[in-house]
């Protein structure tokens, strides 16, 4: 009976789609813990779920056009990063109103543009909530060469994006250039969602961004362990999740969010007084 | 010689004047306070001083990178790090994105820990310090930068009794060490510790010796009718500002 349940456990990983799958979703799990320690600190939660909204109208437009998908949602990726990065700099209005407007508009050209033309290249309801048959070797190779560059870019620039989060005033007296530092973690973030959208969707990337960092600050008080352990969770988040996927046949990106959402429970039982004195810290930061 | 030198500087932000005309020479190692209503300039003043506010005219100079401390309100409470950590990120400008720290610069952290009295709290994280702690935190990461012009704002606002007094003990001794303060402040009081003091209106009203810039003719040109003299105690009455000095 064990023997058969083991049996029916490895079964999926005959297939090079599913491993190829798990790969993917593995790193991203861990990339979007990493880059999300950031975006939870420095209270970005909500332009990290615009982008990966924004970034499915450059999937669909690239379809349309017969581009490959990741260069031309990329391209559209970074212009909106920093379109994004250039309004909550500027606040010419509500910085939460104007990445509300281009990151929805966005989305919705997508969609639009899907209904109208459909798409040449890759599945759209893959690129909206995530689907394993999506990934090929390319995209492993791809993901694996961006996280190289993230931790890479991290471990650089680890001092300047500590003070930057911490206080981005005294950073830039000290000689910290704030608004390329916002600019790079800005591109690192579109970079990740762009290679975590066939996996997650872009509906549900956000959470893959908070839930590990939130996790992780629940667990912690130190900046560099939660960096790790936010990496770690969110590669046995993705790890996890996607085994799930398979067997109850749900969508990679629910799997993994959900799986996400229960490591998160079981911290917040867990972590006990000072891990929640930790998370309401977070809340009367800003 | 000076430490900070300003020449007609103005700084405007849109079409609304945060600072007009503004010409000044401070001393190297003199204490000053800058006092005025609200909004009438003084952090727009000092971030200039800083150097991440770019003047819309005149000229600033400043002897080398000044170290600058802001009120403990303004930093992300939300960031895990400890005491000693906040306190060490005044050494990364030395330091620069890569270099160890060294035992020089960890003994420049603990001395400014010790003297700000959190050297008991170095691995307590900052979510679970009071205000005053917090900001004499700040203050060490400050010290750290071993800069010789250092800025505060307001740091000194809203603190409990223990706080303001090692804080003012500190840059007591600052003064004494040579250096160069620039304090915001809307305390009299503690504008009357100081070497010269600044009175700001947006425009510069005056600025001298305490006992020839807090004279009352002057501070009506600065606060209007908003402060009142008890004695020999001059005190604010700013409707937008509750704090009682």
């Amino acid at each position: 009976m064990i023997a058969i349940s083991i049996d029916e456990l490895l079964r999926p990983y005959e297939f090079e789609f599913f491993r190829n799958g798990l790969i993917v979703a593995t790193v991203a799990g861990a990339l979007c813990g990493l880059i999300g320690c950031y975006v939870v600190l420095r209270s970005m939660s909500y332009i990290g779920h615009g982008l990966s909204h924004s970034i499915f109208g450059g999937f669909a437009a690239a379809s349309l056009l017969g581009v490959n998908v990741f260069l031309g949602a990329g391209v559209w990726g970074l212009a909106t990063a920093l379109m994004i990065g250039g309004i909550t700099r500027r606040r010419p209005v509500g910085s939460d109103a104007a990445i509300g407007v281009v990151t929805t508009a966005s989305f919705a050209l997508g969609l639009a543009l899907v209904q109208i033309f459909g798409t040449t290249e890759r599945n759209a309801e893959a690129a909206l909530f995530g689907n394993v048959l999506g990934v090929s070797i390319g995209d492993v190779w791809l993901i694996l060469v961006v996280t190289a560059i993230t931790v890479l870019t991290i471990v650089v620039s680890y001092r300047r994006l500590l003070f930057v989060t911490f206080n981005p005033e005294v950073a830039e007296i000290s000689g910290v250039r704030v608004t390329l530092t916002d600019a790079v973690l800005m591109l690192l973030l579109a970079a990740a969602i762009l290679v975590t959208m066939n996996v997650m969707g872009v509906t549900l990337i956000a959470a893959a961004l908070v839930v590990p960092a939130v996790i992780a600050r629940l667990l912690t008080s130190r900046f560099s362990t939660m960096l790790i352990i936010a990496t770690v969770i969110g590669a046995l988040t993705g790890a996890i999740g996607m085994n799930l996927s398979y067997h109850l046949d749900i969508a990679s990106g629910p799997t993994i969010v959900l799986t996400g959402a229960a490591l998160f429970i079981l911290a917040f039982a867990f972590s006990g007084v000072a891990g929640r004195a930790r998370l309401r810290g977070m809340e009367h930061a800003h | 010689m000076s430490a900070v030198r300003t020449d007609d500087l103005t700084v405007t932000y849109g079409s609304v004047l945060a600072l007009d005309s503004v010409t000044i020479e401070i001393p190297c190692g003199s204490s000053v306070a800058i006092i005025g209503p609200n909004g009438c300039g003084k952090s727009t003043l000092l971030k200039t001083l800083a150097g991440i506010i770019t003047p819309a005219s005149g000229t600033v100079q400043v002897d080398g990178r000044p170290a600058m401390v802001l009120q403990s309100t303004d930093v992300d409470r939300s960031v895990p790090i400890t005491v000693r950590d906040a306190v060490a990120m005044g050494r990364y400008p030395t330091l620069g994105p890569l270099r160890r720290f060294r035992p020089a610069d960890w003994a420049t952290v603990h001395e400014a820990m010790t003297r700000l009295a959190i050297d008991d709290l170095a691995n307590r994280p900052i979510h679970y310090l009071s205000g005053g702690q917090r900001q004499r935190v700040l203050v060490a990461q400050g010290l750290t930068q071993e800069s010789s012009v250092l800025l505060l704002d307001e740091p000194l606002t809203g603190l409990d009794v223990a706080s303001r007094s090692i804080i003012l003990d500190v840059l007591d001794e600052e003064k004494l060490g040579g250096r160069t303060t620039v304090t915001s402040t809307h305390n009299f009081q503690d504008a009357q510790r100081s070497d010269l003091v600044l009175l700001l209106a947006t425009h510069l009203v005056a600025f001298g010796p305490a006992d020839e810039v807090l004279m009352e003719d002057q501070l009506h040109k600065a606060f209007g009718g908003h402060f009142m003299r008890i004695g020999s105690t001059l005190l604010l009455s700013d409707p937008h500002h509750d704090e009682s000095h």
